[in-house]
């Protein structure tokens, strides 16, 4: 049985990551949850400020942690939704696009600056969908400098668009914004789920990935982030 | 109507202490530091206020009952105070109301004498009692509710939510429904006796979504993560054991990873599940009392577990502006308070070196505190709150 670090914004991107590694490597895994942490303490909080932070704490002893981890993981995947290239000005705060004294001396999420020269959307990365997947891959591996580098998957927009993908036929499917806000819970049923006051919840989830599950090569196909993950994890079988 | 502040002067351990609740207020300390009696102090004060103090009032609330004698603070260093005092001042709308009282412990038969009572509203004194007034009143009776002056009416409908207060302590047994609560009340006993009926009467069908009082059953599935869902029904052969005693009601559970036709009741299911319940029960209720305490809040429950239930148990008694007091040992539950929010309150109970008197003393988020920017349950553990025991 294969062991997977994961290094996820949220418990419902893992639970989706996890499930379809299994379907992937049609075994069960052992799965140690990185982040958000299993500590009592969960000091790094959740979400993708979460993700940035355990990258900086622990991209330097990269190696050491893994293989001090108890079981040993085959493979790590750090998961970030490119939503956050999108919305956030902080991920850009070394980006040519933006002059500001602080940057490389600041870590932007310590920041207290109160007029952040950078304005969203950055025009540093209008190749879309492909220039936020590089621009946050870039970002968060570029802690792990003499280290293994961990597989770093970038859903466009988020985790959910894979179940977009996976019900329905739709184009430029990257690209579709909030995909759970726009297309999953606008209506009290997304094909046949109820989802109860439109909120992400386990229940709603558990319901929804299975479908994920089996038209994944129908996702990969519309997903290159898809594609990219299913290869790392064949790349341990 | 929010609680202003809350004084109590004589009783027990705490000798003259004053604090501010919000609608959430924890209190932490080392044990013996005197937690348990500040919820005590408020079941003495609504009792006073409401009705009587005797051990009929005290031991509904879940007060413990003393010796008479112990009742009154007894420190070595000091003259034993002549009476003990309660006072609770609360805001109604634009009003201001402060309500004293002073007792004395009971001599011969459980009931507490009242020395004096007296009503304020917005610093006016509006009405009062005591061995020197014209009217001589019943001293074991609280007459704040009883008089009939027109001038109270404008108090009463407030004060009157002191009356259920209770402290509420669940226990395995009553909650699983195997054993009697032995403090009956409506829609829970004080041990969680009834929680099957309890629960019965927050679940429904709203548009086609089963919900659980002002939540999604979803929701609360997040924190009874095992279950697939829950519900109340008749006990079954096929359920629970014939040789297990039960109620009328119980609570089954499907679990998550069996097959969908197999339920469990209680008495199966995970302890801290039921504790959730409970304590959402008690926050989402009508019925259940406007102002209460929760003694040892995060019973039974992994700490991440606690965190999250702080989390949704603080959200939901803002929301009903409920007043509730509780106390907890465990760190997580600190992490689980928004403690910028000033509805929500952290205290720590201390007992003085000087003369054991506890102290209460409010923790508030100051910018020295986030500059530390550690959780709350860190700072706890690492004696930078307060609240530890001096052991090794």
């Amino acid at each position: 049985m294969k062991t997977i670090g994961f290094v996820c914004e949220g418990p419902r991107d893992s639970d989706m990551l996890e499930a379809i590694a299994r379907h992937i490597l049609q075994e069960d895994i052992s799965s140690l949850y990185l982040q958000p942490e299993s500590s009592l303490l969960g000091e790094n909080g959740n979400g993708w400020k979460g993700v940035w932070t355990w990258c900086v704490k622990n991209g330097e002893t990269f190696d050491q942690l893994i293989e001090g981890a108890m079981p040993q993981p085959d493979m790590v995947i750090i998961q970030m939704d490119g939503d956050v290239a999108r919305k956030e000005k902080e991920v850009h705060c070394s980006c040519h696009a933006t002059a500001c004294v602080d940057s490389g001396h600041v870590f932007p999420l310590n920041c207290n600056m109160l007029d952040c020269p950078v304005t969203i959307p950055c025009h540093n990365h209008e190749g879309g969908t492909e220039g936020y997947v590089s621009l946050l891959r870039e970002m968060l591996l570029s802690y792990f400098q003499g280290q293994h580098i961990p597989v770093c998957v970038i859903p466009c927009d988020s985790t959910d668009v894979w179940i977009v993908a996976a019900y329905d036929e739709m184009e430029n499917i990257e690209s579709i914004e909030d995909p759970w806000v726009t297309i999953i819970s606008r209506a009290k049923e997304y094909h046949g789920i109820r989802i109860p006051g439109h909120k992400k919840t386990r229940n709603v989830y558990q319901k929804l990935i299975p479908k994920v599950c089996s038209e994944w090569e129908k996702v990969k196909t519309v997903c290159p982030q898809a594609e990219y993950f299913d290869q790392a994890i064949r790349s341990i079988q | 109507m929010q609680i202003e502040s809350i004084s109590v002067k004589g009783f027990k351990a705490l000798k003259n202490v004053t604090f501010e609740p919000g609608n959430v207020n924890v209190f932490i300390g080392a044990n013996g530091a005197g937690k348990s009696t500040v919820l005590e102090a408020i079941g003495v004060l609504s009792a006073a206020m409401t009705d009587r103090v005797d051990n009929s009032s005290l031991d509904r609330k879940g007060i413990r009952l003393s010796t008479p004698g112990l009742y009154k603070s007894s420190f070595r260093d000091n003259k034993k105070a002549p009476t003990i005092g309660f006072e609770v001042q609360w805001k109604d709308g634009a009003d201001r109301i402060t309500y004293d009282v002073h007792l004395n412990n009971p001599n011969d038969d459980s009931a507490w004498r009242y020395h004096s009572e007296a009503l304020y509203l917005n610093e006016e004194k509006l009405w009062g009692r005591s061995g020197n007034s014209q009217i001589q009143y019943d001293n074991r009776v609280g007459m704040l509710m009883l008089a009939q002056e027109e001038k109270l009416g404008i108090i009463k409908p407030s004060a009157e939510q002191f009356r259920n207060y209770a402290i509420y302590q669940p226990s395995t047994p009553i909650l699983r429904g195997i054993s009697p609560d032995k403090y009956q009340a409506i829609p829970m006993g004080l041990c969680g006796g009834r929680l099957a009926e309890a629960i019965e009467e927050l679940l429904y069908d709203e548009d086609g979504d089963l919900k659980f009082g002002d939540l999604y059953i979803e929701e609360v599935l997040e924190l009874v993560d095992w279950a697939a869902g829950f519900s109340v029904a008749a006990p079954k052969k096929s359920s629970i054991n014939s040789a297990v005693p039960t109620s009328r009601r119980v609570i089954e559970f499907q679990d998550r990873f069996m097959r969908e036709k197999d339920r469990f009741t209680a008495y199966d299911a995970s302890e801290g599940s039921l504790y959730v319940l409970f304590l959402l029960c008690l926050a989402m209720h009508d019925k259940s009392p406007m102002v209460f305490s929760i003694d040892n809040f995060d019973q039974a429950m992994n700490p991440r577990l606690a965190r999250a239930t702080t989390k949704l148990f603080c959200d939901i008694i803002k929301e009903k502006n409920k007043t509730v007091f509780i106390t907890t040992h465990n760190p997580l539950v600190l992490d689980g308070l928004q403690l910028s929010d000033p509805a929500v309150r952290l205290f720590t109970v201390e007992r003085s070196s000087f003369d054991g008197s506890a102290k209460i003393k409010r923790i508030e988020v100051s910018e020295d505190l986030i500059k530390l920017d550690q959780p709350l349950s860190r700072l706890w553990i690492n004696g930078r709150l307060g609240g530890v025991p001096n052991l090794l």
